[in-house]
């Protein structure tokens, strides 16, 4: 198996759903390259220090909190201004090695490459 | 109503992981594409008595793509979000972002003042301010 596979409900329970906070599954690009895997998520109007990605055993569990999308010293009450989770979780395949992670958040989007374990990587062989 | 508010269906549309997307991820984005006529980017429209609040999310689009145009009492949206640069060999496991030109347009209330408009990007936010025209500010009058 080499494809991830998306967790719908972790433990059986599904991401909070506070009436106060709203929670939104990110949009989600998954590319697999020869030797990683690339996944961008749609995180808009996030601070870089406001979003956790974090992998416990074979789950990466990416989430992200979003302030209101209005001022509020404009004085605008508006219900589009609830602060915004985002959160999505993503079962790891077993070719994926957990231990070096790379994210970079940029322009609203995360960006995560996970790497391939190297006993998964095509191997050339040397004809004598 | 003074302006135009359509509800975001792009949450809806592209939260659903109907196994047929998994399976024709191309197949749907160029169907998503096709049907995409004024509903992204998502938009929050505010107005309050000072102006008009407009917040548009468009991750993954740097400023420099980005367009916009006050024109006849609309305001105009509009730009590209770039499919980022692929190496060769990229198999497509999910596909749910969307790529391509957008253009979304927002009818404002006659008492914006275009002259004052600001705009600041951040993140992949775009906020609008629009202020209000003094004379189209709501007035106190004392009474003597």
């Amino acid at each position: 198996m080499t494809k991830e596979i998306e967790k719908e409900k972790i433990n059986g329970e599904e991401p909070s759903t506070a009436s106060t906070v709203r929670v939104l599954r990110p949009a989600v690009d998954i590319q697999e390259l020869a030797d990683s895997f690339v996944v961008r998520l749609d995180i808009p109007g996030a601070e870089k220090e406001s979003i956790a990605a974090q992998i416990d055993k074979s789950t990466l569990t990416v989430s992200a909190k979003v302030q209101d999308r209005f001022k509020r010293e404009s004085g605008i009450v508006y219900d589009g201004s609830l602060p915004t989770e985002y959160r999505r979780e993503f079962a790891l395949a077993d070719d994926v090695e957990t231990q070096t992670v790379d994210a970079a958040y940029e322009l609203g989007v995360l960006k995560i490459t996970l790497k391939k374990k190297q006993q998964f990587l095509p191997k050339e062989i040397k004809i004598k | 109503m003074l302006f135009r508010y359509e509800p975001i269906v792009f949450d809806e549309l592209f939260s659903r992981t109907a196994p047929v997307e998994w399976a024709f991820p191309d197949l749907l984005a160029r169907f998503a594409a096709a049907n995409r006529t004024n509903d992204y980017p998502s938009v929050n429209v505010a107005e309050d008595k000072d102006g008009v609040q407009v917040v548009a999310e468009i991750p993954g689009v740097p400023k420099e793509d980005v367009k916009l145009q006050l024109h006849d009492g609309t305001l105009t949206i509009s730009g590209e979000r770039k499919s980022p640069e692929n190496a060769d060999n990229v198999e497509v496991l999910r596909r749910e972002i969307r790529y391509g030109s957008f253009s979304r347009t927002i009818q404002l209330p006659e008492s914006v003042d275009a002259e004052k408009v600001t705009a600041d990007y951040a993140n992949g936010v775009l906020r609008i301010a629009l202020p209000k025209r003094e004379a189209a500010k709501p007035k106190e009058i004392s009474i003597r």
